[in-house]
């Protein structure tokens, strides 16, 4: 697959979402981001927006398996990864996988179930892979994780823990859509049967190849200064407790990349790094006054750890 | 040849200069250079290897350790400016061998040799220095053409290709090197042949030409009486006086020429015997006795259709810039023609009398040859005998005409015509008023009466003071005239000033305003700072310099030098010229290890940055000179959307692809062009 190609199946995959979600493209485009730099995606908001709206989409979008976990408080990890049962006809233990296995999972209302549940989601997340009694099983290419969870409701839910949060490429807010968008929203016919009627545009192949591009987009040496300017800047600032991983800055870097190629562009811009070091970043640092996930709701949920990423992007000089 | 070692060669071509005349620099030892041009050959390897330069923070850690050798080689080793300037220059540019980066780099270091070659001129006086100073020229051509040729190609080229583009080696073969090489010597040979056929012309804007001299009165070798008289209105500055020392508190008059011929109407210089003054040790002529209240002025003297030269009565010494003065029998003093220019010198005075012990002829001092046949004679030697009656000795007899004139007699500027045949009768008799001319002369002649040898003295009193500036403004209503009579003192016998003229006739003393005073300052000031500021001026600075430093930094050592610690610099104070050679060679290795070191570092970090196209600072440039300017934290994106302007669009795309997208997609260069130029088009709308 060459550059071309992939501008035009992304062109295709962000119409299909477009049809969906309406008036968000660059909601869209983070959510393709993440998609394309092979990342997790965890979306947060107030109910009703179309947090899971989007993550069917983008799965129908795909040719390839989907799977939904409606995350609870007694969902086990086995419930989740699979397991292992004795087959008595073949006299043998047999792995029966579990919902895990697919390549788009939604994992939704994350943070309704256990510590436990959740980190059985570490391996998979990070390693692509899940290991049963000694067994490691891996998941299937491509793989990527959506998770949604709803910020206001506290009662009987179970804040993910910062290792988890660290793994999601990107936490987004869809946000309200605008009174233009809204309108539109009630005079068309629901959005189960829009996704009803979509139609896959990419195969799973094409996605992994897209993903090998990605990695080969150029990204000039002093771009990298500045992702590692802003991750200092978030490590120096005294807003923070803590500022962001080397994980984290290495995930900004395959998102810049994966944003250039939706733009199509073959190589990177400061821009890139800059819109998305606030998606990026935001979720995964600690406010000094722990200030994380108050304020949310209208159009961009403006909360204290965006306010913070802003602030060291306007002390970090971009290089030209 | 590329261009790059082109520059290798001409950087040391320019090194092998600035090594040469530190080496030049008489009491630098041979070790240092050695030194010196050890260090430059280890950088030759460092520099055509292409290792990474130095580090910043080993380069201001370097400046910081060489800045405090300096001090310490000033304070402890050489205890020599120059010495350890040049050693100190010397250090810092093979350093900079080291730290070639950019075209600035290189022009530093070039800028360091010439700094070398200052050094060098201030303490030899080889004929190779002007060898040098030639091959110096021809390599600072050579070094122009080379970075404008380098600097056209990379703006030719936007600079797109990282590393930047460089011009292909093809342009610079041997026809190029001649070509550069014709040039410079081309270049030098012009410019001599300008320094030796420009006509010398030393009359700038600030100095007055001949045309414009001050016509004056009074100091010719003829003084028609009423002649002083008639300038007595006209407020043209003549000159500017600046008394240092209490004198300046007394009542000054500045003496020009002294007549002793009298004919009943004018004054006449007969004193022709004219000698030139000698100069002492210094090169200051000896125009008197030099007594221990002499009083020194700085005096400021305007182009005067006159080559008379004033100063405080009685000059003893007086500096400047003439190559002879000359003096007759009266005192008076005179350069051989009137100057052209504003004339700046100092003179010493002597105040008090004039002591000439061995009286010589004395009878044209008492010549009244000319009046004894006027009828009015009589009356007038009567007037003298019964003013000077009963008084003991000559200068009792002389003050008592100077009381007598100041008290009888009125000042004024338009004296009436008497019934008197000549101007002096219708004084002294009828009108009894008249101005300073009209005193001295009677004065004179009732002296010469009384048988006291006199003459008459033309010049100026002192003007306005300038307290802001310290000086006195002399102008030509100051002119004046009063008498000298050869009387005995307690000194003995000689010449002494006296002025029956009354206080009136010192001209008006209205204080000029304040602002003219600032105006007058700042023209004293540039005079003398400026215009005449010279290499001996240059000299006497430098030397205060030096001594204020010297003893800044004795005692600075007596602050903190110990016993114990004098003892140890003894040691390291390089006596022996071994002693010397190794630590230089101690200091050397020191420095070469430290900046090996750190090139070893640098050379494991790899990461070439690219260079931002010169076309996208040239947009900058452009919009900055409106006000528009890109913050630090503003993407070019997001700057060109805030700038909203479809050309700097089109250039920010152009730059991106550039600077970010690498060489894959490089945009024609009309097109860029076209853009900055529709740009500055919609700028200036």
């Amino acid at each position: 697959m060459d550059c071309s190609e992939a501008y035009e199946k992304i062109e295709k995959l962000k119409n299909n979402l477009n049809l969906v979600i309406r008036g968000k493209e660059e909601v869209i485009e983070l959510a393709v981001a993440a998609l394309l730099s092979r990342g997790h995606l965890l979306i947060e908001d107030v109910p009703g927006v179309g947090k899971t709206t989007l993550a069917h989409a983008l799965a129908k979008s795909i040719n390839c398996e989907f799977q939904r976990i409606q995350f609870t408080s007694d969902l086990l990890p086995s419930d989740v990864i699979g397991v292992t049962v004795y087959n008595q006809a073949a006299h043998s233990f047999e792995f029966r996988p579990g919902p895990i296995f697919a390549n788009i999972v939604l994992a939704d209302e994350i943070n309704r179930t256990t510590p436990k549940t959740q980190s059985a989601l570490l391996e998979a997340m990070n390693d692509r892979q899940v290991s049963v009694d000694k067994v490691t099983y891996r998941l299937p290419e491509p793989f990527m994780l959506l998770a949604t969870q709803n910020p206001l409701e506290y009662a009987g839910t179970f804040p993910l823990p910062e290792s988890q949060l660290d793994r999601f490429t990107m936490c987004i807010r869809i946000g309200y859509p605008g009174e233009a968008d809204e309108r539109e929203i009630l005079r068309s016919v629901s959005s189960e049967t829009v996704i009803a009627g979509l139609k896959p545009v990419i195969t799973a192949d094409d996605l992994a190849a897209m993903q090998t591009l990605v990695e080969g987009v150029r990204i000039e040496d002093n771009l990298v200064g500045y992702i590692l300017a802003i991750a200092a800047g978030t490590r120096a600032h005294k807003g923070m407790r803590l500022g962001v991983s080397p994980r984290a800055a290495k995930t900004l870097y395959r998102a810049a990349q994966a944003r250039a190629m939706i733009l199509m562009r073959d190589y990177c811009l400061p821009d890139d790094i800059k819109t998305l070091a606030v998606p990026v970043f935001a979720h995964r640092i600690i406010p000094a006054d722990g200030g994380f996930n108050d304020d949310i709701g209208g159009d961009k949920g403006n909360s204290l750890a965006v306010t913070l990423i802003e602030d060291v992007l306007s002390n970090v000089a971009v290089p030209v | 040849m590329n261009i790059s070692s082109y520059t290798i060669i001409l950087t040391y071509f320019m090194t092998a200069i600035g090594v040469t005349a530190i080496s030049l620099v008489e009491t630098i030892e041979p070790s240092f250079t050695a030194a010196i041009a050890t260090g430059a050959a280890f950088s030759v390897y460092f520099n055509v290897t292409k290792r990474p330069p130095i580090p910043k923070w080993l380069w201001n850690f370097l400046a910081v350790v060489l800045l405090v050798f300096f001090i310490a080689d000033y304070a402890y080793i050489s205890m020599s400016l120059i010495v350890s300037s040049a050693r100190f220059l010397a250090a810092i540019f093979v350093f900079k061998l080291f730290d070639l980066k950019t075209n600035r780099d290189y022009l530093m270091a070039y800028v360091l040799v010439f700094f070398e070659l200052l050094a060098a001129a201030a303490s030899t006086v080889s004929i190779m220095f002007f060898a040098l100073l030639s091959l110096f020229v021809v390599g600072g051509i050579w070094a122009m053409i080379i970075f404008n040729v380098k600097k056209d190609w990379q703006r030719a080229n936007c600079g797109g290709k990282t590393p930047p583009g460089e011009p292909p080696g093809a342009i610079f073969g041997l026809p190029f090197f001649f070509f550069v090489l014709a040039s410079s010597v081309a270049a030098v040979l012009t410019a001599f042949i300008m320094f030796f056929m420009m006509p010398r012309m030393e009359l700038g804007f600030f100095e007055r030409k001949t045309a414009n001299a001050i016509k004056v009165l009074g100091f010719s070798d003829k003084v028609d009486l009423g002649e002083i008289g008639a300038v007595k209105t006209d407020s043209t500055i003549v000159m500017r006086v600046e008394v240092k020392g209490e004198a300046s508190r007394e009542f000054m008059r500045l003496r020009g020429a002294a007549l002793e011929r009298y004919d009943g109407k004018s004054w006449t210089r007969t004193m022709k015997h004219i000698t030139s003054v000698k100069k002492d040790a210094l090169g200051r002529f000896e125009t008197g006795k030099k007594s221990k209240g002499m009083f020194e002025q700085n005096i400021l003297l305007e182009p005067l259709e006159t080559d008379v030269i004033f100063a405080a009565s009685f000059p003893a010494v007086i500096e400047g810039k003439f190559p002879v003065l000359m003096n007759d029998r009266s005192g008076s003093l005179f350069v051989p023609a009137p100057p052209y220019t504003r004339l700046e010198y100092k003179a010493w005075s002597s105040p008090g009398m004039r002591v000439e012990d061995s009286p010589r002829d004395m009878s044209s001092f008492l010549d009244v040859s000319a009046l004894s046949e006027d009828p009015s004679w009589g009356a007038i030697k009567r007037l003298a005998l019964e003013i000077t009656n009963g008084k003991g000795d000559d200068a009792a007899k002389a003050s008592a005409i100077e009381r007598y004139l100041k008290a009888n007699y009125r000042y004024t500027l338009n004296p009436e015509t008497g019934k008197g045949k000549i101007p002096l009768e219708d004084f002294l008799f009828y009108t009894k008023a008249g101005y300073c001319e009209h005193f001295a002369t009677a004065m004179t002649v009732m002296l010469r009466a009384v048988n006291i040898p006199s003459r008459l003295v033309t010049g100026f009193v002192q003007g306005d003071w300038n307290r802001l500036g310290g000086y006195f403004i002399i102008r030509q209503e100051n002119a004046h005239s009063w008498v000298e009579a050869y009387v005995k003192d307690a000194g003995g016998y000689g010449w002494t000033t006296l002025d029956p003229t009354p206080s009136a006739g010192f001209g008006s003393y209205t204080q000029p305003s304040t602002l003219s005073l600032y105006f007058d300052l700042i023209r004293w000031k540039w005079n003398r700072n400026v215009v005449h500021y010279t290499f001996s001026d240059q000299r006497k600075l430098a030397m205060v310099i030096e001594g204020r430093l010297h003893l800044f930094v004795s005692a600075l050592k007596n602050l903190y030098t110990t016993q114990a610690f004098r003892h140890a610099t003894q040691a390291f104070r390089p006596d022996s010229i071994r002693a010397k050679a190794l630590s230089y060679v101690a200091v050397s290795v020191v420095i070469a290890a430290a900046i090996f070191f750190a090139a070893l570092r640098l050379s494991r970090s790899k990461g070439k940055t690219a260079k931002t196209p010169l076309f996208y600072l040239e947009m900058q440039r452009m919009l900055r000179r409106k006000g528009i300017v890109r913050k630090t934290w503003e993407t070019p994106l997001e700057f060109s959307e805030r700038v909203d302007n479809s050309r700097v669009t089109e250039i920010t795309w152009a730059f991106q692809r550039i600077r970010y997208g690498g060489a894959a997609e490089t945009p024609s260069l009309d097109a860029i062009k076209k853009a900055l130029e529709g740009l500055k088009k919609d700028l200036r709308q």
